[in-house]
């Protein structure tokens, strides 16, 4: 009875500290919102009844119930398309619909729906964090005054066409975050590149984080959390009116 | 639940750093050749609890990973070098730029500084200084007495001495570029220094090369948009309180874990 509690109070209180990162990053350019998902874990059977058989070969009248636990099974990233502000800056790409933005970082090809770039010193494209971003023929090398990003991608300098963004899509809980606001697939899983690339230059992808919906999930887990808590209570002083109660001999 | 609390403290700490950014835009909304600046953010580590893929108890692979993460974090202040607008002075030493490009400056320390703002004057030695007084790189010194005074798109000052009748050439404005200007380091004064990540200017020549050219009667407004501002502004605000909400609900929570009994 109190493991189950237990088990209950802490997937709500994991609950909660994922739904405080997303609320963290709620105004953090290309973030996307990690899911929860909760599973029930049965765990123990009070008797193996299934062969209807007991010690005295008496067959029992009722099946005996396994106790549950809830547990998380896991997080997953919504990739839900976030609000769409124009900035008017030239380097600033909004990703429509699917897809991720490849970078290069040390530790090989990682992958970002955040479009908020710059360049670096020798004039590459790089994201905020300095990783350089890909187009289909490696690095984009940026020189000249105006730049612009048309509709499928193509960075367009000084009216030149100098190279074309490279987006790709993962399998839905493929996804590894990193910080950094970089996401890696898991191993043994690969990304495809996006044939049909809807980009939006000059703009920016805010997060998809709804606060209402983390506000309300929010509000669930500390009530879930109560409840819990309130069952814990229960079981407690059940336990206590046992010790004390039963055997004890009246009058 | 420990890490709920810091966790939603990052956000809270990242709106505060929010306000702060937009707080100075507003505040210099009518600064010549102010740019506008924004805070960037950026998710921090994440506890991986289960990799996806990876074995569950059950000799299953895991359709889904699990990871937490542990808020939100700067990285960075970025200033959009996107155009002001243009408002006419009819001042004959007012030049803005149109387009890419920066008025080089030489600090009294002997360091080069670039500005957007084209508001000069003329120092007691003759030189064309900026709004602080330091004299433009290259230096332009100016004729005694020279009339009609014309800084042409590509930069060059002329005048003319009466009683000649053609004018004469004093120096080029020079217009520097940047390969990345959000690399810049703001100084302040409306000053911009280089770092390693903005590269090492060009000399051009306005118009040419990329650099943008110099219109005379005019300033270069803030390119700050006051309403974007405030709707940032407001937002901020809203996720500053629902991190705080978050702080509450995890301090509830905390809370009724100390009276288990």
């Amino acid at each position: 009875m109190s493991y189950t509690a237990l088990s209950g109070q802490l997937g709500a209180m994991k609950a909660m500290e994922v739904m405080a990162n997303n609320l963290a990053n709620m105004t953090t350019t290309g973030f996307r919102a990690e899911r929860v998902q909760f599973e029930t874990v049965v765990s123990k059977e009070y008797s193996k009844l299934s062969a209807g058989m007991t010690n005295t070969d008496v067959r029992m009248p009722s099946y005996s119930s396994p106790a549950a636990f809830l547990g998380i099974r896991g997080t997953f990233t919504d990739l839900s398309q976030g609000g769409i502000e124009t900035t008017g800056n030239p380097l600033d790409v909004a990703i429509q619909g699917e897809g991720l933005f490849v970078v290069n970082t040390p530790d090989g090809e990682r992958y970002t729906r955040a479009g908020n770039f710059s360049l670096d010193a020798t004039g590459r494209l790089v994201t905020q964090q300095g990783h350089a971003v890909q187009g289909s023929s490696g690095d984009i090398l940026i020189n000249g005054s105006e730049v612009n990003v048309t509709a499928s991608g193509e960075v367009i300098v000084d009216q030149t066409q100098v190279a074309q963004l490279r987006i790709v899509d993962a399998k839905p809980g493929t996804l590894l975050r990193e910080s950094g606001m970089l996401f890696s697939v898991a191993e043994g899983q690969a990304v495809a590149d996006v044939e049909k690339i809807q980009v939006q230059g000059g703009a920016l992808e805010g997060s998809n984080v709804n606060a209402v919906r983390e506000l309300t999930d929010m509000i669930m887990a500390s009530r879930l959390f109560e409840s819990f808590q309130k069952s814990q209570e229960s079981g407690s002083r059940m336990s206590e009116l046992r010790n004390t109660r039963v055997g004890s001999v009246s009058g | 639940m420990i890490k709920a609390l810091s966790t939603a403290s990052t956000g809270m700490d990242a709106q505060q750093i929010r306000i702060a950014v937009i707080a100075n835009n507003i505040a210099n909304v009518n600064t010549t050749g102010f740019k506008t600046s924004r805070a960037e953010f950026q998710d921090l580590i994440y506890e991986t609890v289960q990799a996806p893929g990876g074995d569950t108890a059950s000799g299953v692979s895991a359709p889904m990973g699990f990871q937490v993460g542990s808020g939100t974090g700067v990285v960075g202040t970025q200033n959009l070098f996107t155009q002001g607008t243009m408002e006419q002075t009819n001042n004959s030493l007012d030049v803005a730029i149109e387009g890419k490009g920066f008025i080089a400056v030489q600090l009294p320390t002997g360091e080069t500084a670039y500005t957007r703002a084209g508001s000069l004057s003329i120092n007691a030695s003759g030189q064309l200084v900026n709004q602080n007084g330091f004299p433009l790189v290259p230096a332009v010194t100016l004729q005694t007495n020279g009339i009609e005074r014309r800084i042409g798109i590509d930069g060059t000052v002329t005048s003319r001495v009466p009683p000649a009748t053609a004018p004469t050439s004093e120096g080029t404005i020079g217009v520097w570029t940047f390969p990345n200007d959000a690399g810049l380091k703001a100084v302040g004064r409306n000053l911009y220094q280089e770092t390693p990540v903005s590269g090492t200017p060009t000399q051009g020549t306005a118009g040419t090369q990329g650099a943008g050219t110099l219109r005379q009667g005019f300033l270069e407004s803030s390119n700050v948009n006051i309403a974007e501002e405030l709707i940032k502004m407001i937002l901020a605000q809203r996720a500053y309180e629902l991190n705080g909400k978050v702080i509450s609900t995890s301090d509830q929570m905390l809370g009724a874990t100390s009276q288990l009994r």
